[in-house]
């Protein structure tokens, strides 16, 4: 087991490399020029070149990308050419946002996809299992983004119930100074109820927006174990000697299931760091994928190469996270 | 099921359903072939010209003056826009596919058959690539490589192989030793025929069934980089690019600019998407027995 966890652990290091190769020589190979953007347009040329040696570009490539590498082995991400602060303190600064959204967007997932699948996995009757399928086929179906856009007509321009969809909080509300960053918990721990209905105002409807399509593979996922579960001898037995269905249900379903659902949740919330960027650019949440886009505008090369570069980090670490977690739970994994 | 468990009976006795799923693969189909014939005849029946701007007409709520959908910012129809991209959408949807089947049946065949070194390089190499976080990574090649529908087409092909290569390497490697692909070898066949006449007909099910989900796929990634901003250039009708210029006027109630679109994504997709759920009924007949 030591051996296999320091194998798995090891080839993290190689795939991050990989990725910020990749990443490197994609974003220069963009067409215009950071140091220009940055210069403005009233900038004259000495202006530019001087920038461009600030930030290296004047390097040849294979130095640029050697510099790039040495700077990521003592944990300097760059400096962002469109904020002029370290990307690191960028991305660590906004990175809190993003958690808020994707832990908000994975309950909504959970709180519908898992008792409507288990109720579609159980029911013999068609009616249910179909609906549950219905949803789910549904759900992988629409677009994050337009969802939100749909969500924003009927919830804030019609219903006028949801706040303005731009960002955390309201123009004026201060953010509690909290440990966490996600604006919600802190303002619960500062006991700030005003502010927590704020943030939790805002937060709802791009919550909807990335958690109602999430909750499609979960719906899909616990239908199927449950089904599979019911068929199983120990259940068939628990319920021949007369369990009652709520502890059936509540004790031997859900902890069987609670696994495999589980794994796929951490899965999620991985793919979701950079599957929430249009999301985020919808409601203008300041988070991580917002920051990249407007930096791929930029032409921000340190910038978008540190967040792809923290999303595939997050990837993998979940990754393996949940396969040494499962290889540990079940050892009949550890041959392969 | 509790009522249909007689003593008699053992408990994994399957339920008496018949589904294989061809309702919803008709239904699929049904609506793809509707979508395709309504896009191609479209210069045949639409009233108004889907690339021709008419500012007077700026924003007409949907069925004044004809305007089925209503009209846009530059007073565009909406509805004829929304058949007519239909096409964009199909093609870029059609290349992604050809270009991810081409990638990565091929790569998926050569790792699961040969194994060894070869595996390990390609198996290392989705490490690498499944890491990324595919939407930005379309967006930052797109931006370096111009747009375009062809482009577009590709790129999403690109990132969707990875799923195509770990499918028909799993399926190639349980089949690699089997009987019949140990007699073709005996008899003499190059490994290229081997893997042409036995081991990628034995692959077709799972390929089927994934190129219809990698479809729907496309279809809502292309949606998100018109939104964006980076996928078709900007006076052609695509349906992201129309949805992004839509929220213009979002905030003042002019919601048919974006929702119509976004509506088209939909139907598209989960044509798609029930087509993919058919035929993997139909291709694992586990699945298909048991619902």
């Amino acid at each position: 087991m030591v051996g296999y966890t320091a194998r798995r652990v090891a080839w993290v290091v190689p795939i991050l490399l990989g990725v910020a190769t990749l990443t490197f020589f994609v974003s220069r190979a963009m067409p215009g020029d950071p140091a220009k953007i940055f210069a403005g347009s009233q900038a004259t040329d000495t202006a530019i070149a001087a920038i461009r040696a600030q930030f290296g570009f004047d390097k040849p490539l294979g130095v640029q990308y050697l510099d790039y590498l040495a700077g990521l082995a003592r944990g300097d991400l760059g400096t962002s050419v469109r904020t002029g602060h370290g990307v690191l303190d960028d991305l660590m600064g906004r990175f809190p946002a993003t958690i808020e959204l994707i832990l908000a967007a994975l309950t909504v997932a959970l709180v519908i996809g898992v008792p409507l699948g288990v109720a579609a996995g159980a029911s013999a009757r068609r009616g249910a299992e179909r609906f549950a399928r219905g949803v789910s086929t549904l759900g992988v179906s629409i677009p994050e983004f337009w969802l939100g856009l749909l969500l924003i007509v009927v919830f804030y321009s019609s219903l006028d119930i949801a706040p303005a969809p731009v960002g955390r909080l309201d123009i004026g509300v201060l953010a509690p100074d909290g440990v966490t960053g996600l604006i919600t918990v802190d303002a619960l721990l500062a006991g700030d109820l005003e502010v927590l209905g704020n943030a939790a105002g805002h937060l709802l409807l791009p919550a909807l927006a990335l958690g109602l399509p999430a909750a499609a593979p979960i719906i899909r996922l616990s239908a199927e174990a449950t089904a599979s579960l019911l068929r199983s001898d120990h259940l068939f037995y628990t319920r021949a000697i007369g369990t009652p269905p709520h502890v059936v249900y509540l004790k031997h379903v859900l902890r069987n299931i609670a696994p495999i659902v589980t794994t796929m949740t951490a899965l999620i919330f991985g793919f979701l760091v950079g599957g929430a960027v249009v999301v985020e650019e919808v409601f203008a949440w300041p988070g991580v994928g917002l920051y990249a886009i407007d930096s791929l505008h930029y032409n921000d090369y340190a910038a978008v190469q540190g967040f792809v570069l923290l999303a595939a980090a997050v990837y993998i670490l979940l990754f393996l996270a949940v396969d040494l977690v499962n290889t540990y739970l079940d050892p009949r994994k550890r041959l392969t | 099921m509790s009522g249909e468990v007689s003593s008699a009976a053992p408990p994994r006795t399957p339920r008496p359903r018949r589904r294989t799923g061809a309702r919803g693969l008709a239904l699929g189909v049904g609506i793809l072939a509707t979508v395709l014939l309504a896009t191609l005849l479209a210069p045949l029946y639409l009233p108004f010209d889907p690339l021709e701007a008419n500012l007077p007409d700026q924003y007409l709520p949907p069925g004044t003056d004809g305007h089925l959908f209503g009209t846009d910012r530059s007073g565009f129809d909406v509805f004829s826009r929304v058949v007519y991209g239909a096409r964009y959408d199909l093609l870029i949807a059609l290349i992604a596919i050809a270009v991810a089947l081409v990638v990565g049946v091929t790569l998926g065949l050569l790792a699961g058959y040969r194994g060894r070194a070869t595996d390990t390089v390609i198996s290392r190499l989705l490490d690498v690539f499944q890491a990324f976080p595919l939407l930005v990574l379309a967006i930052a090649v797109l931006g370096a490589f111009g747009r375009g529908i062809w482009i577009t087409g590709v790129v999403i092909g690109v990132v969707s192989a990875p799923t195509f290569v770990r499918l028909v390497r799993e399926q190639t490697r349980t089949i690699r030793d089997r009987m019949f692909v140990e007699a073709a070898r005996c008899s003499g066949f190059t490994e290229v025929q081997i893997m042409r006449r036995y081991v990628l007909p034995a692959n077709l099910g799972v390929i089927y069934t994934q190129a219809a989900t990698s479809a729907a796929w496309a279809i809502l990634l292309a949606a998100a980089l018109g939104f964006v901003g980076v996928g078709v250039p900007a006076p052609l009708p695509e349906w992201g690019y129309m949805i992004s210029t839509g929220t213009e006027g979002l905030t003042r109630g002019i919601w048919w600019t974006s929702v119509f679109p976004g509506l088209a994504i939909v139907l598209l997709a989960l044509a798609f998407t029930l087509i993919g759920e058919s035929l993997s009924r139909w291709a694992d007949p586990r699945r298909r027995r048991s619902r």
